[in-house]
Order: C-alpha cells, then structure tokens, then sequence
C-alpha cells in the first residue's frame, strides 16, 4: 500500500494559529510546555527524558533551514491503533484510552477519560506553530509542517506527517518499520518541490519524537539566545527537581544544556532551617481541600529573572499543579508586600491531590491559568495571596491589617438593616390605620402574577401595530378575607423615563381563594392611548404591572416586560439553568442554627432560561438520606426578554435529631452535631454533560462562625490607616462572609458618631447602612457566577413577604433584572449592570429608611 | 483530657511531657495524675490491639494491613474517642500520644515493651509526627474495623495501598459500598484476585470508583451509601466488570 496526503476535517492554518495566539504568554511557553506535557502523560519509566535539538540542513538551492526535534524517551510512544479519517469519522471523532497514534493525527479530539484539557490537541498545534515551509517555498500561502516518528514497547516502528496547507492533511497509512525508519534517516519528498532533508538517526528508545521542519526565525532565536531554556524552565522546574523529567536542548553545534531548577530553589531550601524561607503547609480551602504549601524565599541580593514582555513568572506565586506551573500571582496582588522588596522575593505554592484534582477541572487547555469562575480558583489564590501577606507582616515589612469587631451600636444598626431584606417582619398595617388593619389583617397572604400572550411566543417582543392577548391578572388569597372587593389596577410604566399610564383599574369581588382576571387584548401603538391600545411611544423596555389594592392598602402586585420594537436579549450562553438551595428552620424562623428536634424546610428550585422547554433530573441528598434520586421536572420555556419562573423539584419537610425519638411527627433524621452537606445534582436531559452541582450547608447543634448567625455576614471594622477600600466583602467558604470596612475611611472618619435623629438614621450608621446595602446585594449577586441562585432568591422572599411597600415591587424588578441580566447585559453593557445594581441599593436604602 | 507525649532525648533517655486542652504548660502539669491514667489505658488498648493482630492473623509474620485492622478495632473497643469532650486538639495529642507510645514502644511505667512490641503497628521511620499523618493511620485502622478482618481483606485485597485509594475518596467510605466490593472479588478464583489486587491494577478500580462518585462537585449528591446493599452490588459489578475483564486479559 502506498501512503498518501488525504485531507482531514480542518482548516488546520487558523486552527493552529487560533489555538498558539490564545496563549497568553506567547508561543514560546506553548512550544516548552506541550511537548513535555504529552511526554508525561505517557510516562512509563521514573524518570522521563525530553531532549530539543536543533539540527542545521541545506536546501538543493543551497537555502540553509533548521529541524527542531523533540524526543521524548520513557514514555509509551505514540502507540494505539491507525485510524485512518474514514475510521475516525466512524468512531464519531471519540477515541478511547492508549489511542495516542490517533489522538495525535486528530484534530481537536481529547482522549476519552483524558478530561477536557486537549491531550495532544494542543501539543502538536504548538510544534506545527513553529514551521514555515514557505521559507522554501517562497511564497505568500501559509503552511505548516511536522514529522513524526516514534518506537513503542512492542518494538513497532512508525513515521507519520502532518501538512497544513492551509487544509490539513495527515500521511496515510504511515510508514512502518523499515519504510519508517529509511525514511527518518533519508531526505523525504513532502510534495512535488517540498522535500525535507530528515537525515536522523532512528529512534532506540521507546518514545515519540516530533520534527518540525523549516523551523521560524523566533524559535531559533530562542534557541540561540536561551529563551526557549528560560521557558522550560520556568515551566517544569519543579517536575526536574524531583527527577521526574529531564529536558536538554542542544544547538546546531551540538552544544547541550540541560535544564535545572533556579538557583533559589535548588536543594529544596524548605525542607530544612533557612531564615530566608518559609513554609505554609496544610492550608484548607474549604471541603477538606487543601494548598499543601506555600514556600516563600526572600534574598535581598537577589534581582527580577523574568521574560520581558510577558506577565510575571517568576515575579509572584508560581502555582504548581502537577509539579508544572500554571500561572503566576502577581506579588502586587499581595498588598503587605512592599515594592522595594519585590525583586528579591520568591514563592510557589503545591496543592494536595483532592485539590490538584480540582484545579485541573479549572485549568484552560493552554495549561496557564485556571478559570477564576471555578468554584474553588478565587479561594485557593486568596489563601496563597494571605500566606504571603504573612510571610511580608513576619519580615516586619508591614503591620497586621487591624482587625476588630465593629462596635456594638454598628452591629445592631447592621442587624436591623439585614433583617429587613432577608427576614422582614410580615406584612402589617400602620396602628393609624386601625380599620384596614382589621379588613386586612398581616395574615392575610396575597399574591398576583400576570400573564400576556405576544405575537411570537418565544418572545417578549412586540412591535407597534401588534397586539398582546389574554393580558391576565390571576390572584391567590390565604384565607379569603371578610371584606370581599378590591381594586385591580393594570399601568404601563416607561424603564427609560419612569413615565407611568394607567390603562384600567376594575373592582372586583374575590369569590374565592382564586381569581383570575382578564383584560383582553390591547393593540400598542405610538399614538395616543385610549380603549384597547396602549401607547407606548418609544422604543424600549416597558414594564405593564397589575397593582392589587384591598382595604385602600396596595396587597400585591406583578410585572411583565415589553420590548417595544426592541429585541430582547437571547438566552445565556452559559448557566442557561440555574437553580437554588434554600433551608428555613420551621421551629425557629431566621435561625440558621438548627437543634436537634428542629423541624426544617428543604426547598430546591430550578429555573430555564432557554425559550424551549426543557426536562431536568434532580437527584438530591442530605448526608445519608436521599432527598430525591434522578427526579425528573420538567421546566416550560422562558420567552426570550422574561423572568424565568422557579420550579419547585423539592420542598420536603425534615426533623432533625442527634437521636432519634421513639416518636416524631414527619421524616426525622440522625445527624451528629456540626456542618452538613446538601447535595443537589441537577443534569438537563440531552445534555449529560451539563450537570449543574450546588451545596449548602446546614449547621446541627452549633453556630456558624461569625458574630451574628442569622445575618449573611458579619461586621469587622479595619482600625488602621492606609489605602484600604470602603468595604470588601470576605467569603470563606463554605458559608463564612465578613463584611469588612474601613474604619479610617476619609468619609467615615467625617461623619459623627452619631445614634439616630428623629427615628432617621445619621452620621456614621449611615455609612454602616450604605456598605451593608452594597455587600448585601453582592453577597446575593456573587453565586449567579457558578447558577447559584439561592442567595438572591433568600433576596426575593424577603422582598415579597415583606411590608406592603410599593418600593418593594421595584426592588423586586431589580433583583429580578439582576439575576436575568447576570449572563447577559453584565457582559454586554457592564456600566448599566453597575447602574442597576446602584439603582437597588438606591432602592434598599429607601425601604429601609421608610420602614424606620 | 489531659495526655502524656513520650519522647527520647539525644541521648536516648525517655522524656515526657503533658498537654491538656491542646495546650503544654503549668496548667497541663497540673493534670498529670490524670493523663497517667489514660496512658495506662493506652497500654491495655495497645496490648488489645497485639493480641487481636494474634488471634485474627494467625500465620508467622503479621500483615501491614491486619495490623492497622487490629489497632482500629482495639480502639473502636476501647471507647477512648468516643468522648464528645474531646475536641480536635485534644484528639490530635491523643493520637500522637499512641503513635508515640507505638514507636517508643514504652509502657506507662516508664519500661519498653518486650517483643512483641507496639511498634509493629504503625508505619516506621516517621521523623517528624505531622498531626494529619497521625489522624489519617488511625482513622484508616478504624475504617478497616469496620468489617470483619476476612472481609475487609477480600475487600482491598489485604493491601493497605489499595484500601486508602478507597479511603481517600469521602464519598467511597460507605460500608455498603466495602461489602459490595467483597462480594464483587468473591467472585474471582484465587490466581485471578492475585493479578487483580496488584497495586497498579487496583488503583484502575479505584480510580473508576472515584470517578463514579466524586466527593465533591458534580455527581456527588447520590453515593454509595444512597443505594440498597443489592442495588450497589450490581451498579459496582457493572462498573468494574469491563476493568477487570480488561485486567485479566492483559495478563
């Protein structure tokens, strides 16, 4: 059989330059760091071997050009069967374990079981990079070229191509044995007037080389100038110190170097007793992961060592997952770090394997840096950043950051001010009211949603001339009250410029615990508005909100965006499911302690974002018992521009015990006083591989930690000048949050210490009022990042149950807008995102201080 | 609960000192009566553990395995954890406190075992005594305890290795989710367990385990203990069956 060029699926050119020119740290770190990957994925022996070389060769036009060879020995080779593209496209482009020969002549394709971080998709993109046949060629078109050979265990002898040109095309069949090995040790004809002068030596060891021809401008000059031996470095020091790997790169002339860990971390300075180095080991993110140490090394003599023109590698934390490093923590991320000091400052940090296993999850395929949306990313870094800050604060470099508890008086303003968004007191009338308190007692649960059938129903668009049908108010009471009528009112209100039309306003008489009603029709025009229409004269964004009003006091109202001759925002790309965890202790409503006979509330909510309705699977648990396995709930549509609705896939009523009783009055479970697990497991039929995973924790017969154990988050007051923000809002996992504010603060520093005046809050509790706000809804916000919505939705309940306040309806179109937008408008216009978010802690604020 | 650490001096003399709520000090010194006492209960828990590694190990030299057994059952009988007073710290100086006693091998009374001594029941050698280390030996033994010795040594192949590849996945610590494992290698003749309870070949099931029910993150809302002991045994057949066939057929 003889072989021949046969395309594969790919433009290979755009693929090869997409995948290099996404490195952020350029294509040098890609070409040191992806063959030495792939060589230790494969590794076999103890120690695997990786030797670049360069080697000098001569066109027949006497055109001198260089290979580069990157042989790999102590590793398993490119073995696994042949697959030619036919014998791909049949496999569905998914090839199993050990199909290394076939992973590497794909395109794209991750072995199975290989995780998502390429295998040697981006191993051989990074060598192809670095070839340019069309130095030879002399012409515009660009290519990319690379040969391969390589001798596995089973004494099998293969040699393949790979030829971009821009379409990528693969040898096939390979050449075997003999033919493989006359061919590495020969010239070797490309295509009619491309030959490659190999003239190598066949491979004795089991392994891989890859041979890039025609080799670029930039990696020889990398070569030459010790760059590409500085990226190596930097890349696998760790992996060479503990004599796992060893990388030599030799010249033209045959002038070897082998690669060897930087002089300030040779002989593992952490292991015994240096001044100059300390270790953090053990440090827990949070689940039992844990950062196996932060080793930190400062030298006064010691100068920067770092790669031009490229983020810090060595000028920060380098972490290390899998003894190869990843990316680097900026030291001016650490703020107890001087700048002086810099220079001579060095660390790394290593992870235990249960968090190594993690990060890996989080690593994007260039293998240097890992996705901050990881739920334990932004965690990790945050201890490594504090062990640092501690190294700098034990060198006397700078002070503790001063921490206390904020005063008393502070607290208790705070507390009021949560309690008022996450636990309000139910609804109740004002005593000067007395009558209506008595039509319209505080037990009294009302509730109104509002339903509009657009012309397209995958949409809340609709344009002038078109009409909205079945505009439908529907109205649950619990229990009905004495007093029977009340007021339905519909308005169309402008969100650009707040102008607010009434369309009708009816009176109606509640027969029931339900009532629906219907006001037809109605036609939106630019014009004026009268019976029928309604005028809407702008493009945009209109709220139409049914206000239920009973005894003269507003009960209920509800809300339905237009997009008036607008497009509305499509369905998120990511987190277009989102769902929310929530736990009410029934015995002690607020408390997040629960104690043992408690009874507690499991809620578990899904929402669709996606205009296609959509069946998911619910498999939850709380430790031992099984809240539900593989339950399946479907979820309707959410037309693009509307709120999704929650879906309740559980609401289970629990007791909790440290023994059971020999009697109890529903489910009762043994638990051993601490934290414990909710589990929630929610995977979209279709779509396996979206499972979406949320936790929460319930705490048994002790506090959580913090100050208050029924608020979000505590107060601690930073008492020390400097350049420290407002406020910041700390989490440390699973559910600690402290809101931390700058006592020093030129504003607070201002404002007097002062209690409240006339029933209204002033001075420095207003200052207390403002950052609460703020983190409040940050603390609500931040979990919409892994479709969390549990906190928002803790958000939500509060501002519903809450005192009959029409700026709670606005508050809670916000938080609706803020947890619709978050995948959306945050990334496309993130100033009007901020705005919105001012606009509720506007809207907060003013609740608040009516409620005084 | 005040404990007494042993130690030995360069010169190879015998020290002691006392720790009470995780702190040394006067104030610890002051409770050494009462960290005597459970020092000599110590001895009896160690004893226990020697002749439980006797009687249930019969054979010339005993296993890394069914010692690390023995010592879990010696103190799951001992009842000496169970006290809900003690808190982590205290629980760490307890746990050093045995290892110390294991590897100095000294009674209560100041005198070193005879052979057979204690220190046959923990790993050797451990110059510095990390409290996690500890906590981890211990912790094993008393999850090996949990089934009968036969049993768990059909489990993991009476491999120390391979029953911390299992360990060391949270979610794989179920009971249910060991019995179903010995059901599973029941099933094979004695040369086929050999090839299977190799390290690296066991580390394959594990790993698969691992994957199967993860710990933490996705998939980890339904474990093993969720499932009826039948219902496991099947999931666990199913999901090992194409491994091992594997295994074997390398061989």
């Amino acid at each position: 059989m003889t072989s021949q060029l046969v395309p594969t699926p790919s433009n290979m050119v755009s693929t090869i330059r997409n995948a290099i020119e996404s490195y952020h740290m350029g294509p040098l770190r890609a070409l040191a760091q992806e063959p030495v990957q792939n060589a230790l994925d494969e590794k076999r022996a103890s120690t695997v071997r990786v030797e670049y070389r360069l080697h000098r060769r001569s066109h027949s036009d006497g055109t001198q050009y260089y290979l580069l060879t990157i042989t790999d020995s102590g590793t398993g080779g490119l073995k696994g069967q042949v697959l030619s593209p036919e014998d791909l496209d049949a496999t569905g482009y998914r090839l199993k374990d050990g199909q290394n020969w076939a992973a590497f002549e794909g395109q794209g394709f991750t072995e199975k079981n290989e995780g998502d971080l390429g295998s040697r998709g981006q191993g051989k993109s990074a060598t192809l990079y670095h070839s340019n046949p069309s130095m030879i060629l002399n012409d515009d078109r660009e290519r990319k070229l690379i040969l391969y050979d390589t001798l596995l265990e089973n004494g099998e002898y293969r040699f393949g191509m790979r030829f971009a040109q821009p379409a990528d095309k693969i040898m096939s069949p390979p050449l075997y044995g003999d033919d493989a090995r006359i061919a590495v040790m020969n010239e070797h004809v490309v295509e009619t007037g491309l030959t490659v002068s190999l003239e190598l030596d066949e491979l004795t060891e089991v392994g891989t080389r890859i041979i890039i021809p025609f080799v670029t401008d930039d990696a020889i000059e990398a070569i030459h100038n010790g760059e590409l031996h500085r990226w190596l470095q930097r890349c696998w020091w760790r992996s060479i110190q503990a004599k796992n790997l060893v990388i030599t790169i030799t010249d033209e002339d045959g002038n070897t170097q082998t690669i060897q860990p930087p002089e300030w971390w040779q002989d593992e300075p952490w292991t015994g007793h240096n001044p100059n180095v300390a270790v953090y080991s053990d440090l827990e993110i949070a689940d039992g992961l844990k950062i196996k140490r932060v080793v930190v090394s400062y030298d006064p003599q010691m100068q920067y060592d770092e790669i031009p023109r490229h983020s810090p590698q060595y000028a920060g934390i380098q972490l290390l997952r899998g003894q190869q490093w990843i990316e680097t923590i900026n030291f001016n991320e650490c703020s107890s770090v001087p700048a002086d000091r810099r220079p001579g400052l060095r660390a790394f940090a290593e992870f235990d394997q249960p968090l190594e296993r993690e990060l890996k999850y989080a690593e994007k395929p260039q293998h240097e840096s890992f996705d901050g949306r990881h739920q334990y990313v932004s965690e990790t870094k945050s201890q490594i950043r504090a062990a640092v800050d501690q190294f700098a604060k034990d060198q006397g470099w700078a002070q503790d950051t001063k921490t206390e508890r904020a005063s008393r008086h502070d607290h208790e303003h705070a507390a009021d001010f949560l309690t008022t968004f996450i636990n309000p007191p139910k609804k109740q009338t004002s005593q000067s009211q007395d009558q209506l308190a008595i039509d319209n007692p505080p037990s009294i649960q009302w509730d109104c949603s509002i339903s509009v059938q657009f012309p397209d129903q995958s949409s809340n668009r609709v344009d002038w001339g078109q009409l909205i049908s079945n505009v439908t108010a529907s109205i649950t009471v619990e229990p009905v009250p004495t007093h029977r009528r009340a007021h339905l009112s519909l308005e169309v209100t402008s969100q650009d410029n707040g102008a607010t039309t009434v369309i009708q306003t009816r009176e109606i008489e509640l027969s029931g615990s339900t009532h629906t009603e219907n006001f037809g029709d109605f036609q939106i025009i630019r014009g004026i508005a009268h019976d029928g229409r309604i005028s809407c004269p702008e493009e945009g964004i209109y709220n139409l909100n049914a206000y239920l009003t009973h005894a003269g006091q507003m009960v209920a109202s509800a809300s339905k965006r237009l997009y008036v001759h607008t497009e509305p925002p499509g369905p998120p790309e990511r987190n277009s499911f989102t769902f929310s965890v929530a736990v009410q202790n029934l015995s002690a409503p607020g408390s997040i302690r629960i104690n043992s006979g408690d009874e507690v509330l499991i809620h578990i909510a899904a929402k669709n974002r996606t205009i296609e309705p959509a069946t998911i699977t619910l498999t939850a648990s709380l430790e031992e018992h099984l809240l539900c396995d593989a339950k399946q709930i479907g979820l309707p549509a959410t037309p693009a521009g509307d709120t999704p609705q929650p879906v309740t896939g559980i609401e289970e009523h629990l007791w909790l015990y440290t023994e059971l009783p020999p009697s109890h009055p529903g489910t009762a479970i043994q638990l051993e006083p601490g934290r414990h697990m909710i589990r929630a497991d929610i995977a979209v039929q279709g779509q396996d591989h979206d499972t979406v995973h949320a936790s929460r924790t319930i705490f048994f017969e002790v506090n959580p930690a913090g100050h208050n154990p029924d608020l979000p988050f505590h107060l601690e007051a930073i008492e020390e000048e400097g350049p420290h923000p407002m406020w910041d809002l700390v989490h440390a996992p699973p559910d600690q949050w402290t809101l931390q504010y700058h006592a020093h603060h030129p504003i607070h520093r201002e404002l007097q210490d002062q209690t409240k005046s006339s029933g209204k809050t002033g001075g420095r509790l207003a200052f207390i009022t403002e950052i609460c706000a703020s983190a409040l809804l940050e603390w609500a916000i931040r979990p919409l990042q892994v479709a969390n919505t549990s906190n928002i939705d803790v958000l939500k309940r509060g501002a519903t149950n809450g005192a009959n306040d029409p700026a709670r309806y606005q508050y809670l179109e916000n938080l609706n807008r803020l947890e619709q937008d978050y995948e959306t408008k945050r990334k496309e216009e993130p100033s009007q995102y901020e705005f919105l978010k001012r606009q509720t802690v506007a809207d907060m604020l003013h609740i608040f201080q009516r409620n005084e | 609960m005040p404990v007494k650490i042993w130690d030995q001096d360069q010169s190879g003399h015998l020290t002691s000192s006392i720790r009470w709520m995780g702190q040394p000090g006067i104030d610890a010194e002051e409770h050494r009566p009462q960290a005597e006492s459970l020092d000599e209960q110590i001895d009896l828990l160690l004893d226990n553990a020697l002749a439980l590694l006797d009687q249930q190990d019969q054979g010339q030299k005993h296993s890394l395995f069914a010692a690390r057994w023995a010592l879990g059952r010696a103190i799951a009988d001992s009842d000496i954890l169970a006290s809900p007073d003690l808190d982590n710290n205290e629980r760490s100086d307890l746990l050093l406190a045995m290892a110390r006693k294991c590897r100095l091998g000294v009674r209560h009374t100041g005198q070193i075992t005879p052979t057979p001594t204690w220190n046959g029941l923990l790993p050797t050698n451990r110059d510095n005594e990390p409290k996690r280390i500890e906590a981890d030996i211990f912790g094993l033994g008393m999850w090996l305890q949990e089934q009968q010795l036969e049993d768990a040594k059909m489990a993991f192949g009476g491999g120390l290795h391979n029953a911390k590849q299992i360990w060391s996945g949270e979610a794989l610590r179920s009971p249910k989710l060991r019995q179903a494992l010995t059901t599973y290698f029941a099933g094979f003749s004695y040369d086929e367990k050999e090839i299977i309870y190799r390290i690296p070949q066991y580390a394959k099931l594990a790993k698969a385990l691992r994957q199967r029910w993860p710990s933490r993150g996705k998939g980890s809302a339904k474990r093993p203990v969720h499932y009826e002991q039948d219902e496991l045994s099947v999931e666990v057949s199913q999901l090992l069956d194409p491994i091992t066939t594997k295994i074997l057929s390398e061989v």
